[in-house]
């Protein structure tokens, strides 16, 4: 595990610790390659992360981009800018 | 029995036709008048692979007419079945008025849905034909189509809208065909029932007619309103309450949305000058967050109607000031009954209920819930809680080919057993407060317990499963499904998921949670009802 990041930066482990409280499951369940659909992700659940993505700096994410892949390694890439 | 359509008693026929509610005109006919009214004002606007479409009344009269020739040429008769499962894309509109003018019965299958649900509609629609588009969030829904028609025999055809085999066909001369009976049946909607697979649902040229006609004036609509097609436009909601069709009705601009995630709806909203929509309480709750720092200008829209699943009260509250609307809630089914709160209603009935039905003639009863298998529908006391039945001008009397079912969905004197549980207030205004029928509303899609726990149950490591609902902050509820795996087998609960999933079912259909566990965590239930264990399983996770 990397160190912790400074409170509200867009990290892959905070993504992860977003998506985890969302699904209601432990964070470690959320691996990098996991099909996040078959850990219960909904599109209602999408649309709340994009809204709290966007709330704490990654004003560009999209739905329709996260809508695509739903994997916390694809997510990791677009939310912080590496792959948008 | 193969019933097609429970007629109602002819001298209630009468009834409905002396009061105005029917008026003996086909859907082909009323785009007709429509046109000619409007012709010139924008009908249909919409997305399809990027290019947006843009059709005035006369235009969509056309496009309808041709459609309905190039079908009755490639030998689609009048009275065939044709499953649509088209998204929100422009060409929904004329195909659906063109199927109408050929006489061809739609069957709407929504986008969402897979193999198991499409071959499921073919095959108990026995339908000729089906009518798709090429791929759709990812999803081959042309193969799709045809994997079905491969196994269904009564499937001669599949019609891919956007191929040029389509445009071909969209492209034949127009010519006037038959006009169907209107007392007829027009197309079969899907129930959102409670039972291992949904039946379907056979409404009326007069009668859906008439719920569009009533829900364009209760919702106010007018030639310079604006209604945005948010949700799947083959649910009975965007369809007709007041939907594409109420919209049709007075003149109006229809706008169909490809998704409704906020920066889609907003775009939308801002770019067409959308002044209503209809959505489901999850996506308000999205909308009311993504208000507070959109930079699209919402400023048309006037009324937002919220139906699908109740809309708490605390989500209630927040929609009129966050979005700068008139909130609407609609409590309707694709059965029949669809009731709204009155925009001139008081606030206390606006927040706190779920609306009165729309026709002075639909009739509803709210009786003893207990005992469902034997009903005596009693009624129950003012203003409490019981079952809600309901008939009226524009609610079925019987499901499609389903005798054994409608001896119990419906009571001998024509009521539907809607299997919802509602209060009653003085004004008539209804309060839904739960089901009988055992059903998880997950954000407005309906999942029968019995149909998910069929699917895990075909997995080799399962023995027995029961799906109830559990509470949800996003969803309002979701799935739970409990299962029990056969002696010395482990699944997992991504395992579970997966495999339902891959057995071609629509992604709402897969459950959100599993618990596996060595036996289910109740005592003193009978081991054949799974009525009962569902209730006690419930009843568990609501003490959690």
């Amino acid at each position: 595990m990397s160190a912790p990041e400074p409170d509200g930066a867009l990290t892959g482990d905070r993504l992860r610790a977003d998506i985890a409280e969302v699904l209601g499951c432990a964070p470690a369940e959320v691996t990098p390659d996991a099909d996040l659909l078959d850990l219960g992700l909904d599109s209602v659940r999408t649309m709340a992360l994009v809204e709290r993505w966007r709330a704490a700096g990654a004003p560009a994410v999209e739905f329709a981009d996260l809508a695509e892949e739903p994997r916390l390694d694809r997510w990791t890439r677009l939310v912080g800018g590496a792959d948008a | 029995m193969t019933l097609d359509h429970t007629p109602w008693p002819p001298e209630v026929a009468a009834r409905y036709r002396a009061a105005g509610h029917w008026r003996g005109q086909t859907f082909g006919a009323w785009l007709t008048a429509l046109a000619e009214a409007h012709a010139t004002r924008t009908a249909v606007v919409g997305e399809r692979d990027g290019v947006t479409s843009r059709w005035d009344y006369a235009e969509l009269d056309r496009r309808a007419h041709r459609i309905a020739a190039g079908l009755a040429d490639a030998g689609i008769r009048a009275g065939e079945r044709v499953v649509v499962q088209l998204p929100n894309v422009p060409e929904f509109v004329p195909a659906l008025f063109g199927l109408w003018r050929a006489g061809a019965w739609p069957v709407f299958a929504l986008p969402a849905h897979r193999h198991t649900e499409l071959r499921h509609f073919a095959e108990q629609s026995e339908a000729a034909v089906i009518l798709t588009v090429d791929t759709h969030e990812r999803h081959d829904h042309a193969a799709l189509a045809h994997a079905v028609a491969a196994e269904v025999p009564s499937v001669r055809q599949v019609h891919v809208v956007g191929s040029p085999e389509f445009d071909d066909l969209a492209a034949t001369t127009a010519r006037e065909l038959p006009d169907p009976d209107p007392s007829g049946v027009a197309f079969l909607q899907l129930s959102g029932g409670s039972t291992g697979l949904p039946k379907l649902i056979p409404r009326t040229h007069d009668d859906y007619l008439y719920s569009v006609r009533e829900s364009a004036r209760i919702c106010a609509l007018r030639p310079d309103s604006v209604y945005l097609a948010a949700l799947p436009a083959a649910h009975n909601y965007p369809l007709s309450s007041p939907g594409i069709l109420g919209a049709l009705h007075v003149g109006a601009k229809v706008v169909l949305c490809p998704r409704p995630d906020a920066d889609t709806a907003f775009r939308l909203i801002e770019r067409e000058g959308v002044t209503i929509t209809g959505v489901v309480p999850p996506l308000a709750a999205t909308w009311v967050q993504a208000a507070a720092r959109t930079e699209h200008d919402l400023s048309t829209l006037d009324v937002l109607l919220v139906g699908g699943a109740k809309c708490g009260r605390e989500l209630a509250e927040r929609i009129g000031p966050a979005l700068g609307v008139r909130l609407q809630q609609v409590f309707g089914m694709a059965e029949g009954l669809v009731c709204y709160t009155r925009l001139d209603d008081p606030d206390e009935l606006v927040l706190g209920t779920q609306g009165r039905p729309i026709s002075p003639d639909d009739e509803v009863r709210v009786v003893d819930p207990d005992d469902p298998a034997a009903a005596s529908d009693d009624l129950v006391q003012a203003g409490e809680t019981g079952a809600l039945l309901t008939r009226g001008p524009y609610t079925i009397r019987g499901y499609y080919r389903a005798a054994e079912h409608n001896a119990h969905a419906f009571t001998p004197d024509g009521f539907y057993r809607t299997g919802d549980l509602v209060r009653r207030g003085p004004t008539g205004h209804l309060e839904v407060v739960g089901r009988a029928k055992e059903q998880i509303n997950r954000g407005g899609e309906k999942v029968a317990a019995e149909e998910v726990e069929d699917h895990l149950m075909a997995h080799p490591d399962v023995l027995d499963a029961a799906v109830v609902a559990v509470p949800d902050a996003y969803l309002g509820e979701r799935t739970c499904a409990y299962v029990v795996p056969v002696a010395g087998a482990a699944p997992t609960a991504p395992a579970l998921r997966r495999f339902v999933r891959e057995r071609g079912v629509a992604a709402f259909k897969v459950p959100d949670l599993v618990q596996v566990v060595a036996a289910f965590p109740v005592t003193g239930v009978g081991k054949t009802s799974k009525r009962e264990l569902r209730a006690a399983l419930a009843a568990l996770v609501r003490e959690a």
